[in-house]
């Protein structure tokens, strides 16, 4: 029936594509996972709605402050699951081929290292978007009730879609080239919550004191301007790797300057020209693509090479 | 015509070789089984005829196409049975021939009639509704045989498709090969065992420890055992008369003399403290031979002439396990092809 509707749709799925995507829908996981997700965030909105109406919200601002804080649940959760769900995925990705003595059948037939890779990716990324495209309706709800504008949905959507193509293709390559499924899932949990919560941590620690550096009475900076900036996009850059703190300082800068696409930097004691950086979700964005890519790219490569080197 | 021609082909790991150069020629439309023991290097050897390994010495052409220059090509006409059975959970048996069917590009409308005419050849059409994981040994085997046809292969390479099934099961994979042999194909094959591929092969290979001892037709190989063999004269009479007529002969090495099923020693003490000869009483000879078959019949007419009673005289010829177990230099092996 899938074959069917994919010739009839004429979509070029090869044939792992269509047996993950497959495999994917008929394992109980898969239900399980968006039961349960689907739940929480459900149950959250709901808690957060029956709050509100007891504390006799009426008002068009209270309304758009449970919007707005609805919002911020629904895309925090989005942000949080799919980074550690699609991993669940991926991490046997290649590493699961090889221990169920799959992986030798696969490359004996025309099927190339591209097309594996591929169809490994299709079927994470396409569950990860499904469970975003799952909470859609309660998004739309923040949006009925004011206090977030659709270009910030459009926005947190693009962050989460970024972190799902980002972590499915960091899992696959760890699976790549990982021994088992069982290191291979380590690792990429280790790594992945190192960028999803250590990043935003680690920012959330830092960030005073670089703020400290560079605008406080350091004399580091006052003598060397170019390292205050070179420091200030550093920790730009660094707030801009975890979804989970792009995110907060995007909708920080946004609240704060009223604009969503650019961050403005005053430099200390007005010695420079403010520094212009696009918001940390652009970047995010544009890193997280670039650096999917390049672990696509890596993983066909080690695919690519016979068996024995693997 | 040769299918395969390997020239110095050899694998090392890490800087340790367990394949070393070999040189083989597998003809076309031939049942070659490789023989050998656990590390032998058989399944290297087939992975790498699969182009799924790439060899670190030597190269092999295979239909007229390099190992290493075309392993592309050479996939597209090889069909592979690896000693495991890889499967994925929920697939049914049509359902696991038909996805690798898709993987090798047989278009759509063909891949119906593939699938049930594969599943009949390896008669597994009255489960094909079944899951995969739910069939037994010897039908995974034959399971497996069915989706390395799935893009209808000139070589097959399988690797110990006799190993952990049962007799009858055997039997009935050796007569799938013999079909498959007839529909065309050059069938590689491994053994741990000669007797599995007995009667089977029309070419043997032996391999021990990454090295080819022996290449060749069957017959011929066959005939390099048949110089290490045994004869055992059963017989009423006098002993001593019966190992002096054949100890002489050239061939006959290491004469050991059972009574009753006693082994009444060697024949040398035997010379010089002759056993009392009893008629009656049933006895046996067996005796290392090397000579060629005129010379055992030579053997036979000098034991009739000695005057004792011949009740049965028979020769038991090595198989090709005897090499594989014979310690590294112990064993009087020919040159490889």
């Amino acid at each position: 029936m899938l074959n069917t509707f994919v010739s009839r749709l004429r979509v070029p799925l090869n044939p792992l594509t269509l047996h993950e995507l497959r495999s994917l829908m008929r394992s109980p996981r898969a239900y399980s996972y968006l039961t349960v997700y689907m739940s929480i965030v459900s149950g959250i909105t709901l808690l957060i709605y029956v709050a509100a109406s007891f504390n006799g919200s009426s008002g068009v601002n209270d309304s758009s402050r449970v919007g707005t804080i609805l919002f911020y649940i629904v895309v925090g959760m989005q942000a949080i699951v799919v980074s550690f769900l699609t991993p669940s995925f991926t991490s046997g990705a290649i590493s699961g081929e090889r221990e169920n003595d799959t992986y030798e059948l696969l490359r004996i037939t025309s099927i190339t290292p591209r097309q594996i890779v591929a169809a490994k990716l299709t079927a994470a990324f396409g569950f990860s978007t499904l469970l975003v495209f799952a909470t859609l309706p309660l998004l739309s709800l923040a949006l009925l009730l004011g206090g977030v504008e659709l270009v910030q949905a459009a926005a947190a959507i693009g962050v989460v879609l970024a972190s799902a193509l980002f972590f499915s293709a960091l899992g696959i390559y760890i699976s790549s080239r990982s021994a088992s499924r069982l290191s291979s899932a380590i690792i990429t949990y280790v790594v992945t919550t190192g960028i999803v919560l250590g990043m935003a941590v680690f920012m959330l620690v830092v960030f005073p004191l670089i703020n400290d550096i560079i605008y406080g009475t350091s004399s580091l900076i006052k003598t060397s301007p170019v390292l205050g900036i070179l420091l200030q996009i550093l920790v730009f850059f660094l707030m801009s790797a975890s979804p989970i703190s792009a995110l907060v300082a995007s909708e920080t800068n946004l609240q704060e300057s009223g604009n969503i696409w650019y961050i403005t930097i005053n430099q200390a004691a007005g010695a420079t020209p403010p520094l212009y950086l696009p918001a940390p979700f652009i970047i995010l964005i544009v890193l997280y693509l670039l650096l999917s890519a390049l672990f696509l790219w890596f993983t066909i490569r080690r695919l690519d090479a016979p068996i024995d080197s693997l | 015509m040769s299918i395969i021609e390997a020239v110095d082909l050899g694998k090392s790991y890490a800087g340790r070789a367990c394949l070393y150069q070999i040189n083989l020629s597998v003809p076309s439309g031939a049942i070659y089984g490789v023989v050998g023991t656990y590390g032998a290097g058989k399944t290297t050897l087939l992975k790498l005829l699969a182009t799924l390994i790439t060899p670190s010495t030597g190269d092999a052409i295979v239909n007229g196409y390099s190992l290493v220059g075309s392993p592309a090509r050479i996939r597209r006409m090889v069909g592979y049975m690896p000693q495991r059975f890889g499967v994925y959970s929920y697939m049914s048996v049509e359902e696991y021939i038909s996805f690798y069917a898709d993987c090798q590009g047989v278009p759509t409308s063909e891949r119906a009639a593939l699938v049930n005419d594969l599943l009949q050849l390896v008669d597994l059409g009255h489960r094909r509704q079944d899951e995969v994981s739910r069939l037994t040994f010897a039908m995974k085997q034959r399971l497996s045989l069915a989706r390395a046809l799935t893009n209808d292969p000139q070589l097959l390479l399988l690797d110990e498709p006799f190993s952990g099934v049962d007799p009858r099961s055997q039997v009935e994979m050796r007569e799938l090969i013999r079909e498959l042999q007839n529909m065309g194909k050059t069938i590689v094959l491994t053994a741990s065992a000669s007797q599995n591929i007995a009667g089977l092969c029309t070419d043997i290979a032996i391999l021990s420890r990454g090295e080819l001892l022996v290449s060749g037709n069957a017959p011929g190989v066959q005939s390099l055992f048949h110089q290490h063999r045994t004869i055992a004269v059963r017989f009423f009479g006098n002993v001593d008369i019966a190992t002096s007529a054949i100890k002489h002969n050239a061939g006959v090495q290491d004469i050991k003399v059972i009574s009753h099923g006693l082994d009444v020693g060697p024949t040398s003490d035997q010379a010089e403290a002759p056993l009392p000869a009893i008629a009656t009483v049933l006895k046996e000879i067996r005796a290392s031979f090397t000579g060629s078959y005129g010379e055992a019949s030579e053997l036979l007419r000098l034991l009739m002439r000695s005057g004792v009673q011949v009740v049965s005289f028979n020769e038991e010829p090595e198989t090709a396990d005897a090499l594989l177990i014979y310690p590294e230099g112990e064993a009087d092996t020919p040159a490889a092809d």
